[in-house]
Parts: structure tokens; C-alpha cells; sequence
């Protein structure tokens, strides 16, 4: 983490993750979210917290209200009540531009240029980033090296794999060291295994380096895997929260994550 | 860099590149406006075009009728715009309902007693439903027949000369709506170049929706990126190439045929003002349009009614449809005919230009708050 986000977040413990301290700010609070489309309640007085270097995994079947949620997290969407901090800061009034300074969004589709080699891609959205023309092309070579694509940096995006493209999808998001909190949406969707096992490895890497993950997904393995804490949402209502272990261990005794998401929603998580 | 700067810039970076790496960017941009543009100077040659036929009813049978074929149908200004069809009155309703015809010319019974007498007599233009630029010739040629013919008689009967042939005072000419002279060159010319406008601003416009559509917008909004910027710099780099496109054409006429626009000045004010008019259009269209199917039906709407609404896609001097007066396209014509005249300067298209770019920026304008909420 750079000095822009020790600033804004108390400081991980030895080793990168704070794993929750206590004391820490969280690096995304969300305090009784509600939202509506028309008279259609999406998000219903939901609350939770992100802390430095935790993986927080939101599931929820479709039409759940997570897609809505992470909308509102990223301030796509101005929530009808409620807020949502980053870092201690709120998205919305004057400090929302810095607030948003520090989050870093990997959404569901791939937000690239086909046309564009992956260092073109990086390149735009470093300017979009607002980085600093003499440390952009730094910026572009670490994000590479990251997700493991720097052979391939010269390559047009249509030409590499999808498992590529999810992980170039990825990069963007980290091509700002000052980014504290990454927002996944389903960033596995399309990817073979072990293309989702090296995502899933990247991310728990940053997850270790102290960065707040919110992460969605319909691959429980994932979530159980890479996730400390996970909040399952029904109706846009948190309707469970805690420990993939503790979750499990709280409910009715099902044998694991995707046996009790079922026994609490009544509903498959891919309905 | 500013903080709007930056990322309009950078989009604008981003599409030209991206239009660099498309198999046909230099084949729609380059190619065919210079294709196009030497087929139809080629083909019309710049010259005024009316091509028409008349049915022409003779229910008088005498010497006026006689003269009417003779003299004023072979009058070299008019045998080279229009053929007659010598019908009976039936027949030439049919060819007029048929459209066979652009006017049935009927010379009544007693025409020729009636001006032996020193009488004017009416001769009937009939017209089909719509009128032409040759059902306007038709007429223009019977006013003059009978003119001079009224004249002739009057001066036979006077004892005095009757006047040459050669004198006669028929002339056809095409003319814009404001009285000018239209050259079939200048007006295709810059409807072509326009059109290629058109259709790189149609492709920023289906870029700017697949970005939507993928979380390009998404992700944007996410890093603290003003919609606008996005919306102006694709835009802008979408004038870029459809400004070339007009070049080529221009210059393609220019340099191949000798057809020029007008004087340099006035051409490239009034190119800048159309690409700023256009480019209003489309940053509202790019920040309405929602999906692919959207941008695809919306692109092809406004192109037709650019160029049907105009008159654009018609000969010149064709009679414009009613909604043309609230069509850019229409005053960008005009004007480009107003250059088209010997000692044409910029004062010839100042009003259109201010008026195109009064279109472009309040477009402009609406378009900001509307892209803010892009996503």
C-alpha cells in the first residue's frame, strides 16, 4: 500500500492483512443501504463492512440485489438511504471523488479494447486513472507482471484467451497503486478452471497485501476459498454474515456454503 | 492536464486507434469518397440535368398548333431538356396518371383562329399529383409560346416584322431555392462528403453503445471520469475521420475534374460549421442510446432523414419535402450552392453558418446532462 492509503486506513498488521483489526477503518462501510427501482425494493436497509485486507464474499441468487449493491458501492448508483464509506470517506458530497479515488472496480464484462494490445488497454486506462504520464508506463509493466501477461503485452487482446482477458480485465484495476478497496463482480464468468484458479490466487495475493476485496460470484469453491467473511443477501436483506466456517457451523448443519446458501434462501444461487 | 482534458484526449486517442486497426478504415474513409465522388462528377458532369417528357394534346389542328411543334418543342432549349408525346386527351391522362409524363400540354380547339383574331387564349398545362422541375419547364415554355405568339400575330397584323427565332427569348435553367444556379456537382459533392460524415459518426456512435454494453461506461463512472468527456472525445475523433472523408471528396473533384466547392474560406467554414452540427446529433444520440439494436435503428432513422428530408439524395431543384426546413442537412446544401457562384464569398454563407453552429453547440449542450448518466 502507498502513502495515499496508510493515510486513509489504520495500519495493516505484520505481514500485509489486518484481518479485521478492530481499531481499523474499514475500507468500505455500508450503512443501511436502501434502493429502489420504482416500487420495486432492490436494496433493503443493508449494512456491512469491509476491512483492510479482508475478502469479503457477497452471493446471493439472481435478482438478489448484488449487482445493485455493488452499484451502489462504486457509486453507480446514488442509494435512495443510507451511505457507503470508503476508507472513512463518503462517496457522495465533496470528498466522494477522493473516496472513489481509492476503490477500483472489476466489473462482470470485459471493459477492454479488442483492437488495442493489453499495453494499449492498460495505457488508456492509466490516463483514465489519471496517472501520471512519467510513471504510466511503470504502471502498465506492473500490472502485467501481476496477472503473469507481461510476455503478452504486445498481443492484441483479441488474440489472447478469455482466461487472458479476465486477467487483463483484472490488471486494470491494478494499475493504481493508491486503490484500496477492489470491487470483483462475478470476475471468473467464462474462465476455466484454471484460469479461475490463478484469478482467484492473484486476488488472494492483493487480499494479502493488506487490499479490501468485495467479491461476488456464483462458484461457491471460489468464495470459500479466497473469502474471510461472507454476507449472503435475499430480497436485497443481509440474511447471513460471517466466516464461511462460521456460517456453515451456524446453520442447520449442511455439509457447506452451497447446502446453506440453499437451506436460507430456499433458492438456488444460480436461479 | 485538466481534469476533463485528460480523458477526452485520451478517448479521443483511443478511437482513432481503434479506427486505424479496422481491415476497411482507409477503404470507407479514403477510398470510397473518392470513389464515389469521381463516379458521380463523372456521370453528371456538372452540368444542370432535366431530363423530362411532355404529352402534348392537339385539339386545334391549325397553323398555331403547327408552330407550337415546330418551332417551340425543336427550340434547341428545350429539345434539350424534354421529348413530347403526341396523345389525345385520354391517353395523356393515363400517361400522367402512370407518371409517364411530368405535364400534358393541350393546344385547344380555336387556338389558331383565336390569335389570328389578336386574342391570348389560355393553353391547359395539366400537372400530375406532384409537380416536377419539367412540370415547371412545361409551363415556363406555353407562357413564352404564347407570348410570342400573341406578339407575332399582333405584329402581322400591325404590317411589322415578326421577330427571328433566334431572339426568342426561351431559356431553361435550374435554379437552387434561393435563385441561384445549381450545379449538379456541387450538390451531390457535398452530400457525398456529408454522408461519409454521417457514417463515421454512426460508427462512434455503435463504439460508444458496445462500451455501454460491456462495462466500458461502468468503469468509467467508477474511476471519477466525466460522462461528457467520454462523449466529446469520441465524437471529436469521429469529425476527425469524417472530415478527411469531405476532403477527399472536395479534393477529389477538385484536383480530377476541376469542380470546385467555392472559395477555400468559406468552404472550410462551412465544413467546420457542418461537422460541429453533426457532431451535436450525435453526442445526443451517444448518450441516449442504450443498446446495439437501439444505435442501429436511431444511426439508419437520422441518416435517411438527413439525406430524404434534404432533397439531398434527388436531383437538383427537386421540390423538398415540408419537413426539410428542420433539417440541417438542407441549409448545409443551400449554402454549399450559394459558394457555388462566381464571386461567392463568406458573407454568401455566414447566416448558414452561424445557423449550423448554433444547431451543433445547443446540441452540444443538451448532450452533456443527458451522457452524465451514461451508464
Amino acid at each position: 500500500m502507498d502513502a495515499k492509503l496508510e493515510e486513509a486506513t489504520a495500519a495493516p498488521e505484520p505481514g500485509g492483512r489486518s484481518g479485521g483489526g478492530a481499531a481499523a477503518v474499514p475500507a468500505l462501510a455500508c450503512r443501511d443501504l436502501v434502493y429502489a427501482f420504482g416500487d420495486r425494493t432492490a436494496v433493503d436497509h443493508l449494512s456491512f463492512e469491509v476491512r483492510p485486507g479482508e475478502a469479503y464474499g457477497l452471493l446471493g441468487p439472481n435478482g438478489a440485489g448484488k449487482t445493485t449493491t455493488i452499484r451502489l458501492v462504486c457509486g453507480m448508483l446514488d442509494p435512495d438511504d443510507g451511505g457507503v464509506e470508503v476508507c472513512g470517506r463518503s462517496l457522495r458530497g465533496r470528498g466522494g471523488r477522493a473516496a472513489r479515488g481509492l476503490l477500483r472496480y472489476v466489473p462482470q464484462g470485459l471493459a477492454l479494447f479488442p483492437t488495442l494490445t493489453l499495453a494499449e488497454n492498460l495505457d488508456f486506462w492509466a490516463r483514465m486513472y489519471g496517472i501520471d504520464r512519467r510513471t504510466r508506463a511503470g504502471a502498465v509493466r506492473r500490472a502485467l507482471e501481476l496477472v503473469e501477461l507481461t510476455g503478452r503485452a504486445d498481443d492484441r487482446a483479441e488474440r489472447t484467451s478469455g482466461g487472458m482477458q479476465r486477467r487483463l480485465n483484472l490488471a486494470v484495476a491494478l494499475l493504481d497503486e493508491g486503490a484500496a478497496l477492489l470491487v470483483l463482480d462475478e470476475p471468473t464468468v467464462g474462465v476455466d478452471a484454471q484460469s479461475r484458479a490463478a484469478l482467484i490466487e492473484t486476488i488472494g495475493g492483493l487480499r494479502d497485501k493488506g487490499m479490501a476485496v468485495l467479491y461476488t460470484s456464483h462458484y461457491f469453491d471460489e468464495v470459500e476459498r479466497l473469502c474471510d467473511r461472507v454476507g449472503i443477501i435475499d430480497h436485497g436483506r443481509l440474511v447471513l454474515e460471517g466466516s464461511p466456517a462460521e456460517v456453515v457451523a451456524g446453520g442447520d448443519g449442511t455439509a457447506d456454503l452451497q447446502d446453506l446458501f440453499l437451506a436460507v434462501t430456499g433458492r438456488d444461487l444460480r436461479e | 492536464m485538466s481534469r476533463w482534458a485528460g480523458p477526452l484526449l485520451a478517448t479521443l486517442r483511443l478511437d482513432l486507434r481503434r479506427w486505424r486497426r479496422q481491415r476497411l478504415a482507409a477503404l470507407t474513409a479514403l477510398v470510397a469518397p473518392a470513389a464515389v465522388a469521381v463516379i458521380v462528377t463523372g456521370a453528371l458532369g456538372g452540368e444542370p440535368r432535366v431530363d423530362t417528357t411532355w404529352a402534348v394534346v392537339d385539339e386545334d389542328g391549325g397553323p398555331a398548333a403547327s408552330a407550337f411543334f415546330d418551332r417551340a418543342l425543336t427550340h434547341p432549349a428545350v429539345a434539350e431538356v424534354a421529348t413530347a408525346r403526341r396523345l389525345d386527351r385520354d391517353a395523356a391522362v393515363r400517361a400522367l396518371d402512370g407518371n409517364e409524363v411530368s405535364a400534358a400540354i393541350v393546344l385547344p380547339s380555336g387556338l389558331s383562329e383565336a390569335l389570328a383574331a389578336g386574342d391570348a387564349p389560355a393553353i391547359e398545362v395539366m400537372a400530375p399529383r406532384t409537380d416536377s422541375v419539367g412540370t415547371d419547364v412545361a409551363r415556363l415554355v406555353v407562357d413564352q409560346f404564347r407570348v410570342r405568339a400573341w406578339a407575332e400575330s399582333t405584329a402581322v397584323g400591325a404590317g411589322a416584322e415578326p421577330p427571328d427565332d433566334e431572339t426568342w427569348p426561351l431559356t431553361v435553367a435550374v435554379r437552387s431555392a434561393t435563385g441561384r444556379d445549381l450545379d449538379a456537382a456541387a450538390h451531390y459533392g457535398p452530400a457525398i462528403g456529408m454522408f461519409f460524415v454521417l457514417l463515421a459518426l454512426g460508427f462512434a456512435i455503435h463504439n460508444h453503445v458496445a462500451d455501454r454494453e460491456s462495462d466500458v461506461l461502468d468503469r468509467l463512472t467508477t474511476a471519477g471520469v466525466p460522462a461528457w468527456t467520454v462523449v466529446a472525445g469520441r465524437v471529436l475523433a469521429a469529425v476527425t475521420v469524417g472530415g478527411l472523408s469531405l476532403a477527399v471528396t472536395a479534393a477529389t473533384m477538385g484536383v480530377v475534374f476541376g469542380r470546385s466547392w467555392g472559395p477555400p474560406i468559406p468552404v472550410v467554414a462551412l465544413v467546420l460549421a457542418v461537422l460541429v452540427c453533426y457532431a451535436g446529433m450525435a453526442a445526443v444520440l451517444a448518450a441516449v442510446l442504450r443498446t446495439s439494436a437501439q444505435a442501429q435503428v436511431a444511426t439508419a432513422a437520422v441518416g435517411f432523414v438527413l439525406a430524404l428530408g434534404s432533397g439531398s439524395l434527388g436531383p437538383p431543384g427537386t421540390e423538398r419535402p415540408p419537413v426539410a426546413v428542420l433539417v440541417p442537412t438542407t441549409y448545409a446544401l443551400d449554402a454549399f450552392a450559394e459558394l457555388g457562384v462566381a464571386g461567392a464569398g463568406i458573407g454568401a454563407v455566414a447566416g448558414y453558418v452561424v445557423l449550423l453552429v448554433l444547431v451543433g453547440l445547443g446540441l452540444l449542450a443538451v448532450s452533456a446532462p443527458l451522457a452524465r448518466t451514461m451508464r
